[in-house]
């Protein structure tokens, strides 16, 4: 039976560069996937691109491409990255430049885009589509600010015709994650739209993947003391066979752990109902899922089912919110917790007096109850807690004034307080979703190749 | 019966999509996985993460793998980046469940 070996190589944007590295030293493989896109990447994506139009893609992506592509080339393994976000194309033409510099001229990338919504929002409202709020039904006229991004999520179908026509790298905008892994698998073993259950078995397998080391141990609450050298964290690898049969496991000889605790962890890991997880290519139900230790960091899953898709994408919008600014103080023993609280009081009501109005706050005693409220055990007496005060406005200035007042405190309030960094903290804009849904008629995926020896 | 921490018999994760949280529990041992199943109920999550949660929690099953499926809707202050609170994604709010305190035999020795 036909097996491919797929990495996963990052889990958002930020994550450790070293990893792609890694994976490549360290063993056979024959896909890298590497997972850029966050909710919140999109809008930073958007920030960028609206003050320079070549930018809107992840732009670490090139030179980290860079310094793999001996190895990818060497080793024959493609890469597929949502690296694109709002500018695939962009990212591309950049990629095809580095290759032909760095004298892989032959090396051919695959874009697939179309996913962006900002410049169809028009023709879209024309045609009588409104993006509808997912949870609320809410109208798409009644956002509240101005729209920053609107992106469909794209399926696997799109990254696997790039790979057909011959891609060594693949680059997109929004996809579903764990597209990025079943792409290869439709492509390697053409496995069709109405092959639901396989499609589902490689959709799962790419969700495992595409939190990178997050399989593999790191973050793992089931028992993190056990876990192996995090220094050098191996990410996770996924074995696929044509059968949709799945063993994730590790290089050998790298940190990490690949166990049925670590992997269930991650399988429920920012899940709805268990029994539909959808994406654009297929339903799938996991409740009856079962994984098998084979011992040496390998693990077996299986009993994955899938039904057939739905008739629409999941579309992410984002819109500017209001301002948030946080600003705190530390307090010491004695009666820590009590001068804080004294100086939450005191702090709102200075800004009473002083006029500077807030749409909502949140007050926070870290070290006793601030992240987990009553849930949290509430230590008698502690030595040191941290006052932390949340406030909402309607623009910055609210925002800069009471940041200067909270320093005021440390002369003028509650005793034994000091500050937590050098400077006065900053405001935010507050970024906010409008998560919906688009017919899968009404727009559709585009893909393209770039590069490659004339 | 000896009361212990949900902590002493389950491991788990908790993420966020959007204002809605979720987190996966996992049984420590397959023996543990029914009484979490009678004890750990919505309603008692529902108590448990108090004003936390101004929404609803639904529980799934996952029995072959010993796990459940905790989702609970208006969870995060709003979520994302607008939230005011200092984990807006939920990432740590699997370990505040297992705080809770759950009702075990007392020959079973954790």
């Amino acid at each position: 039976m036909k097996t491919i070996r797929i990495g996963g190589g990052l889990g958002y944007w930020g994550d450790r560069n070293d990893a792609l590295l890694d994976l490549l030293r360290g063993g056979p493989l024959d896909y890298v996937i590497m997972d850029y896109l966050a909710e919140i990447t999109m809008s930073i994506l958007q920030k960028q691109r609206l003050k320079d139009p070549s930018m809107g893609y992840a732009h670490d992506f090139v030179p980290l491409v860079k310094t793999a592509l001996p190895l990818l080339r060497q080793n024959r393994v493609r890469l597929i990255a949502d690296a694109g976000g709002l500018n695939p194309l962009g990212l591309a033409d950049a990629l095809v430049a580095m290759t032909r510099e760095a004298g892989f001229p032959e090396v051919k990338v695959g874009v697939v885009y179309g996913d962006d919504l900002m410049p169809q929002l028009e023709s879209l409202a024309r045609m009588g589509i409104d993006l509808r709020h997912f949870e609320t039904g809410a109208s798409q006229k009644e956002i509240p600010g101005q729209i920053l991004s609107a992106n469909a999520y794209f399926g696997a179908f799109p990254i696997a015709e790039a790979l057909d026509r011959g891609a060594d790298i693949v680059v997109t905008g929004r996809v579903n994650d764990a597209a990025l892994a079943l792409g290869p698998m439709i492509h390697e073993f053409g496995w069709e739209p109405t092959q639901h259950e396989l499609l589902a078995k490689g959709t799962m397998a790419g969700h495992l993947l595409e939190c990178g080391g997050q399989a593999s141990g790191g973050n793992f609450n089931g028992g993190w003391q056990d876990v192996p050298d995090l220094a050098n964290l191996g990410f996770p690898i996924g074995e696929v066979g044509e059968d949709g049969s799945l063993i994730i496991t590790l290089h050998p000889g790298q940190g990490g752990l690949i166990t049925p605790a670590v992997l269930k962890e991650q399988l429920l890991y920012e899940i709805g109902d268990p029994a539909a997880y959808i994406v654009a290519d297929v339903i799938s139900d996991i409740t009856q899922v079962e994984m098998e230790d084979l011992g040496g960091n390998r693990v077996r899953v299986r009993g994955v089912c899938g039904h057939p898709p739905t008739s629409t994408y999941k579309v992410s919008m984002s819109y500017e919110g209001r301002y948030q600014i946080s600003v705190g103080l530390v307090y010491t023993w004695p009666d820590c917790v009590a001068k804080a609280r004294a100086s939450a009081d005191l702090v709102l009501k200075r800004l009473e007096k002083l006029g500077i109005r807030y749409r909502d706050h949140l007050v926070s005693i870290f070290g006793y109850d601030g992240v987990h409220g009553d849930m949290s055990r509430r230590a008698e007496d502690p030595d040191e807690v941290y006052l932390r005060m949340a406030f909402l406005v309607d623009d910055p200035k609210s925002a800069e004034k009471i940041s200067r007042e909270m320093i005021t405190h440390i002369l003028c309030g509650i005793p034994t307080s000091c500050g937590l960094e050098v400077g006065r903290p900053t405001p935010h804009k507050q970024i906010v979703y409008w998560p919906s849904l688009i017919p899968k008629t009404a727009i559709r995926p585009c893909v393209t190749l770039r590069g490659g020896a004339e | 019966m000896k009361g212990v921490a949900l902590a002493r018999i389950a491991h788990g994760r908790s993420g966020d999509k959007g204002d809605t949280l979720n987190c996966g529990i996992i049984a420590r041992r397959p023996e543990y996985y029914s009484l979490i199943a009678e004890q750990v109920t919505e309603d008692r999550v529902k108590a448990h993460f108090g004003d936390f949660c101004q929404g609803t929690v639904k529980r799934y099953d996952l029995p072959k793998i010993h796990a459940f499926n905790f989702v609970l809707t208006r969870a995060l202050g709003g979520g994302g980046t607008a939230s005011l609170r200092i984990d807006p994604q939920g990432k740590t709010y699997a370990a505040a469940l297992m705080r809770m305190n759950v009702q075990v035999p007392d020959e079973w020795n954790i």
